[in-house]
């Protein structure tokens, strides 16, 4: 049983210093289906973290283990060092938000978020004037003042998901976990409560993990983002080094736009079919590799120097350039580039380009 | 008034045909239910005001309906506790058999009542295989107020079952789940989440219960015992009325079954209607 903190007078909304948490090769299998191979992650204290991944990555599940909804086969977890693992969901005193917010719709929006404190054992219950207090500085918190006397189905989706957050915290948690608390609403409310999420991570610095299969919303959100697929975590990195320095074609394809060829590196440089390209292999030893680029990384080539040379299949406008999708090599492999609009019409539909910032990940 | 409204109703809504479904629901309605009822006040009335007060204040008429409506509700109540657990168990639990039990519980619906009434009175009766063992601990069930009970709780099992199974499976998991991360144990969370989630069905499968437990006759007057003040529900009065061709006493204890049945549902309505309107769909 975690010791119950004494509340404080200023009803102020985080618990003591938020802490660190360690994962360590945690493995979860459902029947004889594997769905997390040994995960290790070092979390900081008050870490704001995405867990991201298409659906079946396992980032949910590594989620409910957290949370204690569910327990690994194997490995361990620790909350600021102490293990997490022997304590029940309900002594673990993290808060847990669900996609479909899971509020409950015979409550109002005040008795929801006070769930928490009333649902304690007598003698550690705050008295009823200090939760009110404090769930009335939860709703200014959560921008929902004056909104306590509603019910659920009063609320639109964006207000719900708030209240969901403020019933979350409500009990000082140690742990924040949301899964995917922003999958159920439009693109505009998204935008806005991503925004107004790392305002509330700056004032109550919980440590906070949030799982996503946006990755625009991993990569704005997050201090540090974990990638995963298949089970496993594929890169762990800051937005910077996730999205400048993907680690496999996966993280490479999965996070902003991207094509790729197969090419060989022969003695450091880049070979597409036989022909060099002006293109160092970045390290890569000799052999098969595959290159990967993103489409606005790239020059047209006009001079006649060493180039990837396509033909153009379609062409339309996207945001504010020209997307072109066009077929390379003997292979016909299809990639995409980007062209600047006011570029002069092209003789043909032949092009030759060259990215400037480029990836090879050996095969 | 009405009339424009049905006519604004028709033009603006997407749904064709609602005068053609109106008319054919009421006409089926009147058909089926209001033209008979309407009959049964009618011919309640034929006697005379005199005659309606003296049969529903008579001493008879009042113990049998006393006995009718308590002991439906009696039997209401306990389907209501048990009807839950049973539910609770077919939804939550998988094991071996829980689709025959779940095909089970459908059988009083199928079972012709008499057949139901017989077969309790066998095994409770004194000499029975049930009675028998209760006769020497000086507990009566068959021939007694019990007796009529059980029969009706037999009848009414599968209200409270099947209004209360499809609420408990669209139960979303996530709401018992967020409970328990908040620090509520699970006696918290089935008292405080889960129960007021399954009140507006249990209210159904309670008053569905009831109401047919008020109307049920096959399976009561076999265990019931029939006598006068005490064991004589309200329908077998009807057909004891009936057999000495007094239509107007018949239909005046019809009439006041009805009203009072009629009033019990309304209620319950009520309450269920108050419910949604403040809870809404989450």
């Amino acid at each position: 049983m975690n010791a119950i903190t004494p509340i404080d007078k200023g009803a102020s909304v985080a618990l003591g210093a938020p802490i660190d948490v360690t994962i360590e090769n945690v493995q979860k299998a459902f029947g004889d289906t594997p769905a997390l191979h040994g995960v290790s992650l070092d979390v900081k204290a008050g870490e704001l973290v995405a867990l991201l991944g298409p659906s079946g990555s396992g980032k949910t599940t590594l989620l409910r283990i957290l949370a204690g909804l569910d327990a690994p086969t194997a490995g361990r977890v620790l909350f600021g060092g102490d293990d997490a693992l022997g304590l029940s969901v309900q002594d673990r005193n993290v808060g847990f938000v669900f996609q479909h917010y899971a509020l409950f719709r015979h409550m109002t929006v005040f008795q929801n978020i006070a769930f928490g404190l009333t649902v304690r054992p007598r003698g550690e219950r705050p008295p009823k004037a200090e939760i009110r207090k404090r769930v009335l500085h939860l709703l200014d918190l959560v921008q929902l003042t004056g909104l306590d006397k509603r019910y659920p189905s009063q609320l639109s989706g964006g207000q719900r998901q708030r209240v969901a957050l403020a019933r979350a915290l409500a009990i000082e948690p140690r742990v924040l976990l949301l899964d995917e608390p922003f999958g159920a609403l439009d693109a505009q409310v998204r935008k806005d409560l991503r925004r107004w999420l790392r305002e509330i991570h700056d004032q109550t610095g919980h440590t906070t993990f949030f799982v996503t299969h946006d990755q625009e919303e991993a990569l704005e959100l997050a201090d540090r983002v974990v990638v995963m697929s298949k089970g496993r975590i594929e890169q762990v990195g800051t937005p910077d080094e996730i999205y400048d320095a993907p680690a496999s074609p996966f993280v490479f394809e999965f996070i902003g736009e991207s094509s790729f060829l197969p090419v060989t590196v022969v003695d450091g440089a880049v070979q597409l079919d036989g022909r060099p390209l002006d293109l160092s292999g970045l390290g890569a030893p000799s052999g098969t590799a595959t290159l990967g680029f993103r489409p606005h990384d790239v020059s047209i080539v006009e001079d006649g120097s060493p180039a990837i040379t396509g033909t153009i299949v379609t062409e339309r406008r996207h945001g504010g350039a020209r997307r072109l999708e066009l077929e390379v090599g003997t292979d016909k492999h299809r990639v995409e580039i980007d062209m600047p609009v006011d570029h002069s019409r092209l003789a043909g539909n032949q092009i030759a380009f060259r990215p400037h910032r480029w990836r090879i990940f050996p095969r | 008034m009405a009339a424009t409204t049905i006519a604004s109703v028709r033009k603006s809504s997407v749904i064709p045909g609602f005068g053609l479904a109106l008319g054919v629901t009421l006409t089926y309605l009147s058909l089926i239910v209001l033209i008979p009822l309407a009959g049964l006040f009618w011919r309640s009335a034929s006697g005379g005001l005199d005659e309606f007060i003296r049969i529903s204040t008579d001493p008879r008429t009042l113990a049998a309906l006393r006995l009718s409506f308590t002991t439906s509700f009696v039997a209401a109540l306990v389907n209501l506790v048990f009807g839950l657990i049973l539910a609770w168990i077919l939804v939550r639990y998988e094991f071996p058999g829980r689709r025959l039990l779940d095909a089970v519980i459908d059988l009083p619906f199928a079972l012709p009542t008499a057949v139901a009434g017989i077969a309790l009175t066998t095994l409770y009766a004194p000499n029975g295989w049930i009675g028998a063992w209760l006769a020497p601990l000086g507990i009566r069930i068959a021939y007694s107020q019990t007796g009529i009970i059980i029969a009706l709780i037999f009848i009414g099992l599968p209200f409270v079952v099947r209004s209360v199974q499809p609420v408990l499976e669209d139960l979303n998991r996530e709401v018992e789940e967020v409970a328990a991360t908040l620090g509520a144990n699970r006696r918290q969370t089935v008292r405080r989440v889960v129960m007021p989630a399954l009140w507006p069905a249990l209210l159904t499968g309670f008053a569905l219960a009831f109401a047919r437990a008020v109307g049920e006759y096959g399976s009561v007057i076999f265990i019931a015992g029939n006598s006068p003040y005490k064991t004589e529900i309200a329908p077998l009065l009807i057909v004891i009325k009936l057999e000495e061709f007094s239509y107007s006493g018949a239909t005046t204890i019809a009439v006041l079954m009805l009203i009072a049945s009629f009033l019990v549902l309304l209620a319950i309505n009520l309450i269920q209607s108050w419910s949604r309107r403040r809870y809404g769909d989450v």
